[in-house]
């Protein structure tokens, strides 16, 4: 529809000009005769159009009704075959259009460009509409889909106050909120029509993702978990890569679905390794081979080292074969080889404190094992045991500042009552010394009077001899003032050695005696160097089995080479206590009060129990609760508030705890490494590793450094953020921070300073690399010198790849949003059924000032020709010329 | 000046045409006499008469060449540089498509010292200005440039008017102004038969791409709107960062970063003040350098503050930036917690998990509760073992988890019981984040078979273990095996994967800070039926939650429909609180967001000296901090034209209006 519109129509009041023209004209010309009449007339017309064209006239033209603007995704998501059918529909929709509607093109990706300007959608059938090349020159990005910026194109493109939006998309958004562009519209009253596209789906093979640690222990294995996508059953190879070159490939037929393939790594060689899951099938299932590979960064770090610390004499081969087998470098020291500075305790990242007594460790060393915790990261074990924790000494030591559990001495409160029994062979041999010393009766004498008085008041102590028949020599008796001690000793040095050796039937006795002692812990040591002739294994075991369930242990002394080692062994393992040899008399009183000690410390709690799980911890990974041996016992302790008890005992005290104490984290096991409370644990199939998951637990995670490097990426940016760490635990803030980005293939992409952005936190945002494995070395500088640090990163590929499961949802709440429609690809009419919203449409102008300004011209000429007589003589000449 | 249909200038011909016109020797005049007799021996020679003479130097010839002149001129459409536009507004003949980028941003706050016009006022101003001369047939686009750009068009006279109007009342939309976004959307804007012209009215403290600014493909105009250009005149201090973070040394102490910047030339001590909680807490005089340097600072905060200002204690030429503020992140990211239904008629191992997931509120009904179960609510429903009936089912308008669901659900089952072992995972699906499944031995469960679009993410060698799918339009996840024949509660693994199974069905917290100007879209829960934002102007904004129960169903999209909330007014700093209400009136919950102003970019008033010349990349660009608008003059000319038609006819006529007023006198005189 063309119609004549006046850009200036103020300037049409100049027509009343021409009525003046023409009064004056005939009042004072014509009517003179001054004027001829056509002159007046040419003149009145030269008036009229300089003042029509003063109002610059315009022709319009164009539909008069709105548009529809049709927004196509360009974006990689959009598979071929959806692009193809995209493209029909268009074309067919636009052949569809009525005659006077008009409609524009906006193609998009990463952002949008105008394919088609605003004009008659049947013109646009002429043009290139899947241009990715705009009429301005930009070019369309696929990488990425920004539906808003398509949608804020479409919205802003003048094409008058009425117009739908057609977008055609699969919704898979990945930059920009389109929500946000819908609001818009809907306060515009602009409908967004929607034609959902098929997108990135599961039916093509493709690995989906993979599962795999950034930084690993050397010798630690690594799991590299990958799923693997398929649409249909059959053949596909299934490679892992590492450093470019295959490392694994498999040969594996695939069902439709999901499957997982797992890959283990233990020969990578310390530092940065580029990993990549990649999958290949024939091309009926493959067919976007952009999403057949997934890279991943991981650093390797060389083997954990850790300091073994012994008490002085002890025996350190069982934990250290333990720790080794477990992949760790390990040094073995006694306490005075402990470095004091924390400087040297950083050569390692980890300490087990193997029931080291406290008093043994000078207060320089405890307090540098405590920073190197906090500080350093390192890890801290403290295996437990009769020097440990209570009976070690730790209570306010800065060693227990750094335990999970407060360590528990008497205070009365918590105080156990003990009730100790002697069962003591008196048979001849006893008093058989072929050196002409006080004999074995006197040792054991002495012995008894020894452990009586390492007793605590209230505790109880009892005391059975026997050779044929057993009898009692002091009933079990309450411990009170010296009193009840001197008349135990008047007891004992009655004792005279004669007869045999019957043990069965003493410990009978002793059992059925002790069973029912009012007391917390219940112990039995039992003395001999003889052989009993009647008993058979199971009429102990009865008895043992009765006394472990009344929470009674049993510890045994051999005295000598004709003592019944094989019974006694096999009596203190089933009683859940110590088995001791000796062939020196002297050392008898030691043994006896060592176990009197142990029995009646107030710092642990002996009994056998079968400890209990209380949390998941990835120290008992894959061990049922079910099958974890008995303890005989423990080193009384409490939780700390913060702590993650583990495992606790029948009484709900700490067996097992962990927590993190600043950078490092610390593990209490309040039982012993195996020697005497935990020693049914040695038998245990999972016990190595055990020790070693706990160990490895408490080192410092290879993936938590002083510096921590984590990148996430941003569009078509990357974001790495860096954590640090302080010395003293604290943040590390204002230090210059620099970052060097590697290729696999050891290329430098970029070196950069970050920015500090919060606490201890510095960022650098860059343009994101190809999608691969990158190390990033990051640099930085601190009074105490330079650190860097080595991490692997790893840039995804493009989320284009990926399924969007949330598309339709997306689509379909932009369409429900500003009351837009769903369309169908069967029905490409369909998008001009609906009528835009209200507005005046765009037309096309043309100004045509310059006719009536040219005519006006022309007409004044005539007019002067006119007026000077010109017209007579122009006829004159011709009618002359026609005579002639 | 240039001719822009030098063509015209053929119509000069005129200009001989009418000279030759007077030089004819006489001038033919019919006069009547009574005889002819007496002009017999007058009868000049016909040679003679026909002689052409020179052309007589008298006022009507003049009158006529000038006109003619004129209009011929006025045809050639002369055109030229500014200087007239201010006298001769909108005098471009031809329709043109005005694109104006407008500043909207940040540092348009600014009020220099000598004004009491913003910043942002004045390039209003200016803008309508620049508006006012559009007529008919010409277009106008403005994109208010913000972190969140705003476009206006109009393409007539009316919608111009709609536009002005809109334009003066329109809020600036704060934030960053992304100029090049805003440049390679003008370049988009082509529209044929129309010339474009882009003009940027700015405070100049933007930048620009050279690059992109190549790609519009019109002529760009800076325009420097609003105070002087002096570095006085556009400094600045501002706080643009803040941050907190626990200490890594886990004392329960929190660490706050912060950073001020001095925009101005001179360095300047400044107080710098540190609220918690409304109460002052710490204080520090910063010494900061000129010139745009930056001061970092860090406090070591006691735990348990939940709202955190800083504060520069001076006054300068953009006061929104002298403040920031930040709710710290275990206050901040929402009060509103997701309320969960669990039912379980022996609730366990599965009720301890939802518990300890942090700021979730959790009620637990029997599974014969049929009245609890459906009377909704709830942003998320878990099933423990128990599946409703159809009715009840069917009324459940949230997302729901499904724990062992038992057959007879709503899920489909083949016959047959498996012994499962964990055979597919989705390797770094967000369910699986921090679980760990090896070791987990699995107690019998049936088989159950996927739907379309349901999508596995755990699988047995017989079927899926754990897969999403919906259930009455809502998504769902389902864990098919029973816990309590398993090991999986005793382990790690079950406690995360019961929360990031939470965590993906609940709707997500409001983010404790958004930059200024950004909208804030959020899912509210599923109860919530409106959502009331207060900004730190007080005034609350009511945002009813969008439902699809308001839509045609049988004319618009069907399918899932996320609920978010779309707000957009946060173009000024401060905190904002968000009230959930639900259908009945009864408030769910509040929680707060920051919006913080200070920005390294945009508190930074000063005129990028690279502007100019960035613009002036675009092609046939006329750059300059005046205007530099070329205009046509054929109007101008073909008035004079016509006013000279007018004196030309005056002159013409002149003999007779000379006779007609002498004419009484003389007869007076006779």
């Amino acid at each position: 529809m063309t119609s004549l519109v006046w850009a200036r129509p103020d300037a049409l009041w100049l027509l009343i000009l021409v009525p003046l023209f023409a009064l004056t004209g005939i009042w004072l010309g014509t009517r003179r005769g001054r004027l001829p009449r056509l002159a007046l007339l040419w003149r009145l017309a030269v008036v009229t159009l300089l003042a029509l064209g003063l109002a610059e006239p315009m022709i319009a033209s164009g539909s008069a009704t709105g548009g529809v603007v049709f927004v196509v995704d360009h974006s990689d998501s959009i598979t071929a075959e959806a692009r193809d059918a995209a493209d029909r529909w268009l074309r067919d929709a636009l052949a569809a259009a009525p005659l006077e509607r008009r409609a524009a093109i906006v193609n998009f990706g990463a952002k949008p460009v105008l394919a088609t300007a605003p004009g008659s959608a049947r013109d646009l059938l002429g043009e290139d509409a899947a241009a990715e090349v705009t009429t301005n020159g930009a070019t369309l990005d696929p990488t990425f889909t920004s539906i808003s910026a398509g949608l804020g194109l479409a919205r802003a493109l003048p094409l008058g106050g009425g117009r739908r939006i057609v977008l055609v998309s699969d919704g898979a958004e990945n930059v920009g909120q389109a929500i946000d562009q819908a609001s818009q519209a809907s306060l515009e009253s602009v409908p967004i029509d929607v034609l959902a596209l098929p997108g990135i789906n599961d039916s093509d093979l493709r690995v989906d993702g993979i599962s795999a640690p950034t930084s690993a222990w050397e010798g630690e294995p690594i799991t590299v978990l990958a799923g693997v996508e398929t649409g249909r059953d059959g053949p596909a190879t299934v490679e892992l890569l590492v450093d470019g070159q295959v490392k694994t490939s498999e040969e594996v037929d695939l069902e439709e679905g999901l499957s997982s393939r797992a890959f283990t790594l233990d020969d990578l060689a310390p530092g940065f390794h580029s990993l990549e899951v990649r999958v290949q099938g024939d091309s009926e299932v493959d067919r976007r081979p952009g999403d057949d590979r997934v890279p991943h960064g991981i650093v390797v770090r060389d083997r954990p080292r850790i300091l073994l610390i012994v008490p002085e004499g002890a025996d350190s081969g069982v934990m250290q074969g333990i720790l080794e087998r477990g992949g760790s470098e390990v040094t073995v020291t006694e306490p005075t080889g402990i470095p004091s500075r924390l400087s040297e305790l950083g050569a390692w990242d980890g300490f087990v404190l193997d029931n080291v007594p406290a008093a043994a460790l000078t207060f320089d060393q405890v307090a540098g094992l405590r920073e190197a915790t906090r500080s350093l990261g390192r890890g801290l074990v403290v295996i437990g045991g009769t020097t440990a924790y209570g009976p070690g000494g730790y209570a306010g030591t800065p060693l227990e500042d750094a335990l999970p559990v407060t360590v528990k001495v008497t205070d009365g409160r918590e105080r156990q009552r003990v009730a100790l029994l002697l069962i003591m062979d008196k048979s001849g041999s006893m008093g058989y010394d072929p050196l002409g010393g006080k004999g074995k009766i006197e040792m054991a004498k002495e012995a008894v009077r020894l452990a009586a008085r390492s007793l605590a008041e209230g505790d109880q102590v009892g005391l059975i001899v026997f050779n044929d028949r057993q009898e009692w020599i002091v009933p079990l008796t309450t411990i009170g003032d010296e009193s009840t001690r001197a008349a135990i000793d008047r007891k004992i040095a009655a004792i005279e050695p004669d007869g045999g050796t019957e043990i069965l039937p003493a410990l009978s006795v002793g059992l059925d005696a002790i069973r029912n002692a009012e007391a917390d812990a219940r112990h039995i040591v039992l003395l001999s160097d003889g052989k009993a002739r009647t008993g058979t294994r199971e009429s102990y075991q009865r008895l043992l089995d009765d006394a472990l369930a009344d929470r009674t242990t049993l510890s045994t002394i051999a005295i000598g080479e004709d003592a019944d080692t094989d019974l006694l062994n096999f009596l203190a393992d089933e009683g859940g206590g110590r088995y001791h040899f000796t062939v020196r008399d002297e050392e008898i009183p030691r043994l006896t009060l060592e176990e009197a000690r142990s029995a009646g410390s107030q710092s642990v709690i002996r009994g056998a129990f079968r400890p209990i799980q209380t949390a998941p911890s990835p120290i008992l990974e894959g061990v049922d609760p079910e099958s974890l041996p008995d303890l005989a016992g423990y080193d009384f302790a409490e939780a700390k508030p913060d702590a993650q008890v583990i495992l606790t005992s029948d009484r709900e005290d700490p067996v097992l705890a962990k927590w993190q104490y600043g950078l490092g984290r610390v593990i209490a096991w309040t039982a012993d490494n195996g020697s005497d409370l935990a020693a049914p644990w040695t038998m245990w199939e999972g016990y190595d590793d055990f020790w070693a998951a706990a160990v490895r637990w408490a080192l410092p995670d290879p993936e938590r450094r002083p510096l921590t490097v984590s990148t996430h990426r941003d569009g078509a940016d990357m974001v790495m953020t860096v954590t640090a760490a302080g010395e003293s635990g604290d943040f590390a803030d204002f230090l210059p921070t620099f970052a060097t980005v590697t290729s696999s293939s050891g290329e430098p992409v970029v070196t950069q300073e970050l920015t500090q952005t919060a606490p201890g936190e510095y960022t650098l945002r860059l343009p994101a690399p190809a999608p691969g494995a990158y190390a990033v070395e990051v640099r930085q500088e601190r009074a105490s010198g330079p650190l860097v640090e080595v991490a692997g990163i790893t840039v995804p590929p493009s989320p284009e790849t990926l399924p969007a499961p949330e598309g339709p949802s997306l689509l379909a709440s932009l369409a429900a949003r500003t009351n837009g429609r769903a369309l169908s690809l069967d029905d490409p009419a369909a998008v001009w059924d609906a009528a835009t919203s209200s507005g005046s449409p765009l037309r096309e102008h043309r100004a045509v000032w310059y006719i009536p300004i040219g005519l006006a011209l022309a007409l004044f000429v005539i007019d002067i020709a006119a007026r000077m007589g010109v017209w007579p003589m122009l006829r004159r000449l011709v009618s002359g010329s026609a005579r002639a | 000046m240039n001719l822009l249909a030098p063509l015209g200038l053929a119509a000069l011909v005129a200009i001989p045409v009418i000279i030759l016109f007077h030089m004819r020797h006489t001038t033919p005049t019919r006069r009547p006499v009574p005889s002819l007799r007496f002009w017999e021996a007058a009868n000049p020679r016909p040679a003679e008469a026909r002689r052409l003479r020179r052309p007589p130097l008298s006022l009507p010839l003049l009158l006529q060449i000038a006109a003619a002149a004129l209009l011929a001129i006025a045809l050639a459409r002369p055109a030229t540089a500014a200087q007239l536009a201010a006298l001769a507004p909108g005098l471009h003949a031809e329709p043109r498509h005005l694109i104006l980028l407008l500043d909207g941003s940040t540092s348009m706050n600014a009020t220099p010292g000598a004004t009491s016009l913003s910043r942002w006022e004045a390039a209003r101003l200016e803008a309508l200005d620049r508006l006012a001369p559009l007529r008919q047939g010409d277009v106008a686009t403005v994109i208010l440039m913000g972190t969140r750009p705003v476009t206006l068009t109009a393409t007539d006279d009316a919608s111009l008017v709609a536009l002005r109007e809109r334009l003066a009342l329109v809020a600036q939309p704060g934030g960053r102004a992304d100029l090049d976004g805003a440049l390679a959307l003008a370049g988009d804007l082509f529209l044929p038969n129309l010339d474009r012209e882009v003009v940027v009215i700015s405070d100049g403290a933007v930048s620009a791409d050279p690059a992109v600014v190549t790609g519009v493909h019109a002529p760009v105009t800076l325009v420097i709107a609003g105070g002087a250009e002096d570095d006085e005149e556009r400094a600045n201090l501002a706080v643009i960062d803040i941050s907190a973070r626990p200490s890594p040394s886990r004392d329960g102490t929190v660490g706050l970063y912060t950073s001020v910047a001095n925009f101005g030339p001179q360095s300047l001590t400044v107080p710098v003040s540190l609220q918690g909680d409304g109460l002052e807490i710490g204080r520090s005089d910063v010494t900061i350098a000129g010139g745009g340097a930056v001061e970092p600072l860090r406090w070591l905060l006691p735990p348990g503050v939940t709202e955190l200002t800083v504060r520069i204690e001076q006054a300068d030429n953009l006061s929104a930036d002298n403040t920031a503020s930040l709710l710290p992140s275990e206050t901040a990211t929402t009060t509103i917690a997701p309320r969960i239904l669990l039912v379980s008629d022996l609730p366990g191992a599965l009720a301890r998990a939802l518990t300890a997931i942090e700021n979730v509120q959790l009620t637990i009904e029997p599974s014969d509760n049929l009245a609890a179960i459906a009377a909704g609510g709830y942003d998320l429903v878990v099933f423990d073992r128990t599946a409703p009936s159809t009715e009840t089912l069917s009324k459940i308008d949230t997302a729901s988890l499904w724990i062992g669901p038992p057959v007879g659900g709503p899920f489909a089952v083949t016959e047959g019981v498996t012994d499962p072992d964990v055979a597919r995972v989705r390797a770094g699906d967000p369910l699986l984040e921090g679980v760990d499944l090896s070791g987990a031995t699995l107690g019998p469960t049936s088989i159950f078979t996927l739907g379309a679009g349901d999508e596995e993410i755990v699988g047995s060698t017989d079927g899926p273990l754990l897969f999403r799918t919906e259930i009455n339009e809502q998504p769902a996840v389902v864990l098919t095996v029973d816990p309590e024949t398993s090991n999986l509660p005793k382990r790690v693994a079950f406690p995360v994967l019961i929360a990031n199974m939470v965590e993906a069905l609940a709707p997500d917290g409001i983010p404790a800070a958004i930059p200024l100007g950004e909208p804030l879209v959020y899912e509210p829960r599923a109860s919530t039926a409106s959502v009331e934002i207060v900004p730190p102007s007080g005034e609350p904004a009511l945002l009813p939650v969008f439902s699809t129960g308001t839509q045609d169903e049988g004319d618009t999209a069907t399918g899932s429909i996320a609920r978010d909330i779309v707000y957009t007014d946060t173009g000024a700093a401060g905190v904002y609180t968000v009230t959930e209400t639900d259908a009945a009136g009864i408030d769910l919950g509040t929680t707060r967001f920051v919006v913080n102003a200070g920005h390294q970019r945009e508190s930074d008033l000063r005129i990028d000296p690279n502007l100019a010349s960035a613009l002036a990349a675009a092609s046939g660009s006329g750059v300059a901090a005046q205007r530099e608008e070329r205009i046509d003059l054929w109007p101008m000319l073909a008035l004079v034209a016509l006013l000279v038609i007018v004196a030309e006819w005056i002159t013409a006529l002149w003999p007779s209006v000379r006779r007609a007023t002498k004419r009484p006198i003389l007869r007076g005189v006779t």
